[in-house]
């Protein structure tokens, strides 16, 4: 592979990547940011969290990104009488024509390439653990028999942070699954009149499949190839380490709020992240700068918080945002 | 040319520029240390007379230790070079090249082969390519350099522009400095004097002052205590030959009637000890001539003192052994003379040894720098001047002064206002500050008519019963010379220079003598 292959590789990289988020930006309004945190997780494989009141357009960014994408799209509603079999399937009786009964693994809606899981805080933790081995082993072990998931496997979460009666909220091992977790604020008023303008007419704005499997994955591997410099690399770890309050590179904040700090996942989201923002900014390195600008979506889900915390109001972003001005990025 | 020459070929420029700024900024650095010790030293200099001795130690320890830390901490800025990481880095971030050329020489070291990362390089080498060094890096002082050098220097012609500080309470001493050429040889001629005079107490004191005015680290205050002492000293020789006067006068009244010491009686009325003795010398050469016998040890107990000695050697009518007699008596005066002499020679000498310290001590104030301000301060008129009673500060010194002294003397007692009772004529009243005042030699003049003092005491007995007439009030006036208590204490308080402490002692002398006279 010749510098020119790699120029023109990530040139493709960066069509793509804008074809999706243009085509996408013509059903959602606003949320640009957001739309990027999705692409970038599905692209670096991980999985989303989607947080944000009712309403405000979650369900519609999924399922227009599943549109734009030439993908096998399913969308399970969590609810709390949802079973994990549900989800991953279930192992029925079948009969042949000779009239010899089998079992047959019947694939749950899990088996498909973008699955939404909408309002995945309304289901039990045990449909909610169901979902671990998937996301986390991108397969399905079910009837005594392992059965993997097709690639690309990306998992939609979204989660209503305001009614919290009759929810279970969504277990640290569990969170620490999701790639980024991605907080959807309410439109302005500009925001709010296009969103108005697109859907209270006649026909509302349709999109197009631009990106089809095989790119996805071309896509993702591109990512894997961008090198990153062991000063960015421990960059990376340092602001992990800073959100550990027994640490030395602890700040403050993190010694008075944070319980317990991010796991090693939260580097991995940094670096891939970093990579994914690195190639949309027409670099072929990571900077300090992708990683900052990744840090919030990768690492404020991972942290938890003591009670003291949520007393003041401190949430995951102030932490992190303390963290980004308070260790210094590499300076050779 | 290679991507990697490329790249540090322009890292290495950067380097080089960043190493000239780096030079430049910690030169600048340095001098303004520099000057900031000059500054100190400067503020020091001027402040030296308020700082304490003791501390002037320490402050040269912290100069010390300002220039040692000073150098320390330019040797290890000059040495901590500019490595080609810190110049990628400065580079990225002034060419806003988001960590391109760190993460290319990062590759660089690492000699990581991936088409990647040669891809990266060969970005990384367009770049830096593209960098113009000159403008990201021009070699400049910071501008908050700039301003910190341009206040330093600022404070520091202000501070040498500026007059040595004055301190602003006499009790803050001030060192002198040396005697000059005209003031040391004034300094051996009062040694000279001390070497002449014979009083060895008064002659320490006043070789102490000396060397307290050429030690050149002696406060001003030093100075004033030691001139102070010799003044003390110095009064108690004038006192001592003022009593020796008084009684020299007072003895060439006694003997003025004899006709053969008329010679002699002049000199001690005009205080000439020695003139007198010369003329008595005459005298007992005469009788020497004439008889030629030394005078026996017998006699020479019976001679109780001076006066009976003068009147001895004044008979013109001895004859034979009286001769003798009186010639021995009158060598016995001599000796008593020639002593009384040296005495009043030895306070003259002191005298003007203590007239000549005080001199070399007010130019050497007048001279110093350092104490112009004060002297300044001594030199002005005082504010609160009291010319009655007050004491008048003035250049070198204090002039005492009581309100006798400023008074009239032949004020009237109305014009005074100190006349009370006068209309009713029961009594005279004392003035405010004492009774006027009568001049010794006055004073010992009447003492010295025979029998004219007993007369007019008793004249004076019963005169306050009536109310005086214009007559009365001259007797009155020689009645106040018998008062010695009056008198005495009058004196003590119209003499200039008379400490408190040695008042009694001069009014013990006064009884003394007065009961001596009768």
């Amino acid at each position: 592979m010749s510098t020119v292959t790699v120029d023109n590789q990530v040139e493709t990289f960066r069509d793509n990547f804008r074809i999706v988020r243009d085509e996408v930006s013509r059903v959602i309004v606003g949320n640009e940011e957001n739309i990027v945190g999705i692409m970038t997780c599905l692209l670096a494989r991980g999985h989303v969290l989607l947080e944000g009141i009712p309403g405000i357009g979650k369900t519609k960014l999924v399922q227009t990104l599943a549109d734009v994408l030439h993908l096998k799209f399913s969308r399970i509603q969590f609810t709390p009488d949802l079973m994990p079999g549900d989800i991953i399937g279930t192992t029925v009786v079948r009969e042949t024509e000779a009239g010899r009964k089998f079992l047959e693994f019947q694939p749950g809606p899990i088996f498909a390439n973008l699955v939404l899981a909408d309002e995945i805080n309304r289901a039990t933790p045990k449909t909610q653990s169901a979902l671990l081995e998937a996301m986390q082993e991108n397969s399905v072990s079910a009837g005594g028999q392992t059965h993997p998931l097709q690639q690309p496997f990306f998992v939609l979460a979204t989660m209503n942070p305001l009614e919290m009666e009759g929810t279970y909220l969504l277990p640290e091992a569990q969170l620490d699954r999701f790639f980024f977790k991605l907080r959807l604020g309410f439109p302005s008023a500009e925001g709010l009149s296009e969103i108005l303008d697109r859907t209270t007419r006649q026909r509302e704005p349709q999109v197009e499949r631009v990106l089809g499997q095989g790119q996805i994955l071309d896509m993702r591997e591109t990512v894997r190839s961008v090198p990153v410099a062991r000063p960015v690399q421990e960059y990376a770890i340092r602001l992990t380490l800073a959100t550990h309050p027994e640490s030395e590179l602890a700040t403050e904040l993190t010694k008075r709020f944070v319980r317990f700090g991010s796991s090693p996942r939260g580097t991995q989201a940094l670096i891939l992240g970093g990579k994914v923002n690195a190639l949309v900014s027409d670099r072929l390195y990571v900077a300090s700068d992708d990683l900052r600008a990744v840090a919030r979506n990768a690492l404020r889900h991972r942290l938890l918080l003591n009670f003291d915390a949520e007393a003041e109001g401190i949430d995951g972003d102030a932490i992190v945002e303390d963290i980004l001005q308070r260790i210094p990025p590499p300076s050779e | 040319m290679s991507d990697r020459e490329v790249i540090l070929g322009a890292l290495g420029e950067v380097q080089r520029r960043l190493r000239l700024n780096r030079t430049l900024h910690e030169s600048a650095l340095l001098l303004g240390m520099v000057a900031v010790g000059v500054f100190v030293w400067r503020a020091l200099h001027v402040l030296a007379g308020r700082l304490p001795a003791a501390s002037a130690a320490v402050v040269l320890a912290a100069i010390l230790a300002w220039v040692v830390g000073a150098f320390l901490l330019a040797r290890s800025r000059f040495r901590s070079g500019v490595s080609l990481g810190a110049a990628a880095a400065t580079a990225d971030e002034r060419a806003r090249l988001k960590d391109e050329l760190k993460t290319a020489y990062w590759f660089l070291r690492q000699s990581r082969a991936s088409p990647w990362v040669a891809a990266q390089l060969a970005r990384a080498a367009r770049s830096a390519q593209r960098l113009n060094s000159a403008a990201l890096l021009p070699v400049r002082l910071e501008r908050h350099v700039l301003v910190g050098g341009a206040v330093t220097v600022s404070v520091l012609i202000a501070a040498c522009l500026l007059p040595p500080l004055a301190p602003s309470s006499p009790a803050i001493a001030q060192p002198a400095s040396a005697l000059s050429p005209a003031e040391a040889q004034q300094l051996r001629r009062i040694r000279e004097l001390l070497a002449q005079a014979g009083d060895p107490d008064a002659a320490a004191k006043l070789e102490t002052a000396l060397r307290t005015l050429e030690r050149t680290d002696a406060r001003e205050e030093q100075r004033r205590r030691a001139v102070a002492a010799v003044q003390e000293a110095v009064e108690q020789q004038t006192l001592q030959a003022a009593s020796a006067r008084e009684g020299l006068y007072q003895l060439s009244e006694k003997v003025r009637g004899n006709q053969s010491l008329e010679q002699v009686a002049d000199a001690l009325a005009d205080g000439d000890a020695r003139k007198a003795s010369q003329a008595l010398r005459r005298i007992a050469d005469a009788g020497a001539t004439a008889g030629g016998r030394e005078p026996s040890t017998a006699q020479r107990e019976s001679e109780k003192d001076l006066e009976h000695l003068l009147h001895e050697a004044g008979k013109d009518d001895a004859r034979g052994p009286e001769r003798e007699i009186a010639s021995a008596a009158a060598k016995q005066a001599v000796d008593r003379l020639d002593k009384i002499a040296e005495q009043l020679d030895t306070q003259a000498r002191l005298s003007q040894a203590e007239q000549a310290l005080r001199e070399l001590q007010l130019a050497v104030a007048q001279r110093s720098q350092l104490s112009a301000g004060r002297f300044g301060q001594e030199a002005a008129h005082n504010s609160t001047s009291s010319p009655d009673t007050g004491q008048t500060v003035m250049p070198g010194g204090t002039m005492y002064r009581s309100a006798a002294v400023a008074r009239e003397s032949k004020a009237s007692a109305q014009q005074e206002g100190s006349k009370v009772g006068s209309a009713i004529g029961d009594s005279e009243a004392e003035p405010v500050l004492g009774n006027k005042i009568t001049p010794l030699a006055v004073q010992l003049r009447q003492e010295g008519v025979a029998g004219e003092a007993a007369d007019k005491r008793a004249e004076t007995e019963t005169s306050w019963y009536y109310t005086q007439s214009k007559q009365q009030a001259s007797v009155l006036e020689l009645q106040k010379a018998p008062a010695r208590a009056s008198f005495a204490q009058a004196e003590a308080s119209a003499t200039e220079g008379i400490s408190i402490r040695h008042r009694q002692i001069v009014k013990d002398y006064f009884m003394t003598l007065r009961e001596d006279a009768r």
